[in-house]
């Protein structure tokens, strides 16, 4: 079931009503179907796999609490790890891996012949394996006490909210939250309406708008001149920040209004002015979750330069691998830990030296510094968005060609205005938003909220795209 | 609780009269000013001596250049896929609304399936339209996925949703210029020459009621004087012996309609008349209606001076 779509809407009607006329264990039996009916809905051969991850990490978080033995703690955590893992391995990377495995044979003078499965990614696969992973790391680590209630247990790895997409929110954030009394509040009900309207607006009115431009220019990109590539390379950008973003704020607007807090997941990234930066405002629950248990356990930046631009690349080759099963968003990870050594070993000194040596005002470097973080950025999400490395290379080329680099030359220009007013005006409310704190506003001032959020209901229905699309990341 | 009950009650307010409130502004601000096509057709403004019509290929039927060669005035109804039975209603509108016009060019190329989101998109000339709103109707109706009958339930609930298309973006760029300029101006890239070969273009559906909206729009022609020329445009040289039933699609509508089918599938060879596989772009248009003259789809130069007014600087109604 996807958030964008009539029987979702049917769906939180019938859930809302139930969830605030029971109390108590009744409540949280409705969580743990609601979520299970949400899930199975797409196909619920796939349930199994939640079923048996639940199973394996509630035992195993408990097993390992209660023993003192390292030894049989650490085969514990092993066996969460092999069964977690082991389902993204196959059903996510199995053809991946062969396939890579075949070409490199092929390149030796092997003719291999292996099997490739015909294998269904099941949805939202990455997002609770690496949720449900942290549960047990932080048991292991004996950070966090296991929890012992199944069914509180069963619901945090698969409340409907942030199953399939995010955000990944760890079990130390949410099993807490249970104590909670859950009940109807007006001002949880008013802030997350906001929020999950505001996610509506981006997704259906702007990211599904810009996609059909963007579908275009990636399927044929050898016909397009350089001045309609370079707009889809733009648009993308928009797309999947939104998409993802807009998921995430409905995701945390519903959680709201249910009384649970979910971490933010992006603070506007394409106003960073360094790449360590923007990785703290993009996925923001990802990026943590490989700091917290990829990056420092690999040793941070403790053990030296050499060491930790080892450690920053591997955690984004692995953050690369993470997002598909292809070896451009290997190298999309690649470009990014490229990013990040270069911005440790050139674009912290250049700045020094910029602001201090040639007085260049801290505004206009400021500036500066967010084109070339974004222009960068759009130079990785080529490799990102694009099937194969072939299809990365001509756009690139096209964008080379200046000859066609010509308004004239860009078709669907509604659709682009369209697309960059939208993007404009949500800018615009984006940067308001740091000085006015719409949200907080809207709970002062009600007349105020009343209309901002009818307005937000006009603009998605004069311009949103309602064609129950799924997210981008479901597919991660 | 007061307070909340009172703002929920100025919520509903606001979402309701903002809703018809804008839709009624977008209405009279935009649709019924603008100077697109349909906007001119269903407000009085679009009087002219000969009718354009087809999808995206009627659009190289350029009326700047049509008007230039033949002294007469032009209303091009195509539109970017727009499907036969929309063209059909459009023309048939057009008929019941204005004196009958000389003459018709229809490309029969547009008979291609339905797209049904165009159709949903025609929503705010539904008031004005009772073929169009059977239309729209017709469309959620036949909607097996359910998506249609959204959409247009959505359009009773909202109105402002009835703007939410592509149509409506043609009448905010047309509000204050002419659509009579509306061609693609660009030669067809080497890479889509080059691919030519490998493309297999799909095959033309030729449904029985596409025939019989084709009849009915000939009898309704003919009945006021009109004469109705059926054409298939040209296709980018080596195209057209691709389309598998090309010439069933050309002997069909003959049979049907009694009418002669003009086929310029493969009058032009030169790639630069082309924007891609089947659009002449500017260039090519130019060509196009002299290839049309010539063969006596399109009349020949009328003397306006000797002739009434320009029909479409005459105010209607």
């Amino acid at each position: 079931m996807i958030f964008n779509s009539y029987v979702f809407l049917k769906f939180i009607a019938v859930f809302s009503v139930l969830y605030f006329a029971l109390k108590g264990r009744p409540r949280l039996w409705l969580m743990f179907i609601a979520s299970y009916f949400f899930y199975g809905w797409w196909d619920w051969r796939f349930l199994s796999l939640i079923i048996i991850s639940t199973a394996v990490d509630y035992t195993v978080g408990i097993k390992m609490h209660e023993t003192e033995d390292r030894k049989v703690r650490k085969q514990l955590l092993w066996v969460s790890m092999v069964v977690n893992l082991g389902f993204l391995a196959f059903f996510k990377y199995f053809n991946f891996f062969i396939d890579t495995f075949a070409g490199i044979a092929e390149q030796l003078g092997f003719q291999p012949h292996l099997p490739t499965l015909n294998i269904i990614l099941p949805m939202g696969i990455s997002f609770y394996t690496f949720q449900t992973m942290s549960y047990t790391i932080d048991v292991y680590r004996r950070q966090l006490k296991p929890e012992y209630d199944w069914l509180k247990f069963a619901t945090f790895v698969s409340f409907f909210p942030q199953l399939v997409a995010g955000p990944i929110v760890r079990a130390s954030d949410f099993l807490p939250q249970f104590q909670k009394s859950h009940d109807f509040d007006w001002d949880r009900l008013i802030t997350g309406m906001g929020r999950v309207l505001w996610g509506f607006f981006k997704k259906v009115a702007i990211a599904d708008s810009v996609a059909t431009i963007v579908d275009q220019v990636w399927a044929t990109p050898e016909i397009h001149s350089a001045s309609y590539v370079f707009v889809g390379v733009i648009l993308y950008s928009f797309q999947i920040y939104l998409d993802f973003s807009g998921y995430s704020d409905i995701a945390i607007g519903l959680a709201r209004i249910f009384g649970f807090d979910f971490p933010e997941n992006f603070r506007t990234p394409y106003f960073s002015k360094g790449f360590s930066e923007f990785w703290r405002r993009w996925h923001v629950s990802l990026s943590s979750w490989l700091r917290d248990y990829l990056y420092i356990p690999l040793g941070g930046n403790r053990h030296g330069k050499f060491n930790t631009y080892r450690n920053l690349m591997l955690t984004m080759l692995l953050g690369g691998l993470w997002h598909g099963a292809n070896w451009t968003f290997v190298f999309w990870g690649f470009l990014h830990g490229m990013y990040l050594i270069l911005e440790r070993f050139v674009g912290i000194p250049l700045s020094r030296f910029m602001k201090t040596q040639v007085k260049v005002p801290a505004g206009i470097w400021a500036g500066v510094s967010i084109l070339t973080v974004y222009t960068l950025t759009n130079v990785a999400w080529v490799f990102f968005r694009s099937q194969d490395f072939h299809t990365a290379t001509v756009i690139f080329q096209r964008l080379m060609d200046w000859k066609t680099f010509s308004f004239a030359l860009v078709p669907n220009k509604f659709l682009i205005v369209k697309g960059f007013f939208l993007i404009f005006l949500l800018l615009g409310v984006e940067i308001a938003n740091f000085r006015y704190h719409f949200i907080g506003m809207a709970l002062r001032k009600p007349a105020f909220g009343a209309v901002s959020y009818a307005t937000l209901i006009w603009l998605i229905a004069l311009f949103g795209t309602f064609g129950a699309s799924a997210f981008i990341y479901f597919q991660f | 609780m007061r307070r909340r009950w009172l703002w929920l009650i100025l919520f509903l307010v606001a979402v309701v009269a903002g809703d018809r409130g804008g839709a009624w502004l977008l209405s009279r601000q935009v649709r019924d000013k603008s100077q697109f096509r349909y906007s001119r057709l269903y407000t009085g403004r679009a009087r002219a001596d000969i009718l354009l019509v087809g999808n995206s290929r009627g659009l190289p039927l350029f009326q700047p250049y049509i008007e230039e060669a033949t002294g007469r005035t032009t209303l091009n109804l195509s539109y970017n896929g727009l499907p036969n039975y929309l063209a059909v209603a459009f023309v048939l509108d057009y008929l019941d609304r204005y004196p009958a016009p000389e003459r018709i060019v229809y490309d029969i190329t547009i008979c291609n399936g339905g797209n049904p989101p165009l159709t949903i998109g025609m929503g705010p000339y539904a008031p004005y339209s009772a073929r169009v709103d059977s239309l729209i109707k017709a469309v959620s109706d036949q909607d097996t996925t359910g998506s249609y009958y959204l959409a247009w339930r959505g359009q009773q609930l909202s109105h402002l949703y009835r703007y939410d298309s592509e149509v409506f973006l043609q009448m905010l760029y047309y509000l204050r210029k002419t659509d009579k300029y509306w061609l693609l101006d660009r030669v067809i890239p080497s890479a889509m020459v080059e691919q030519l070969p490998d493309f297999k273009p799909l095959p033309f559906d030729i449904w029985p009621s596409m025939m019989d909206d084709l009849r009915k729009m000939v009898a309704a022609a003919k009945a006021r004087g009109t004469e109705v020329k059926f054409i298939v445009g040209p296709y980018f040289p080596g195209y057209a012996d691709k389309l598998p039933n090309l010439q069933n699609l050309m002997d069909t509508t003959r049979q049907a309609t009694g009418l002669p089918v003009y086929d310029f599938s493969r009058a032009m060879t030169r790639p630069e008349y082309f924007a891609d596989y089947q659009h002449p772009n500017l260039k090519g248009a130019r060509e196009y209606v002299r290839l049309l003259q010539e063969r006596g789809v399109l009349p020949g130069k009328k003397d306006r001076k000797s002739g009434p007014a320009p029909v479409s600087s005459q105010p209607i109604r």
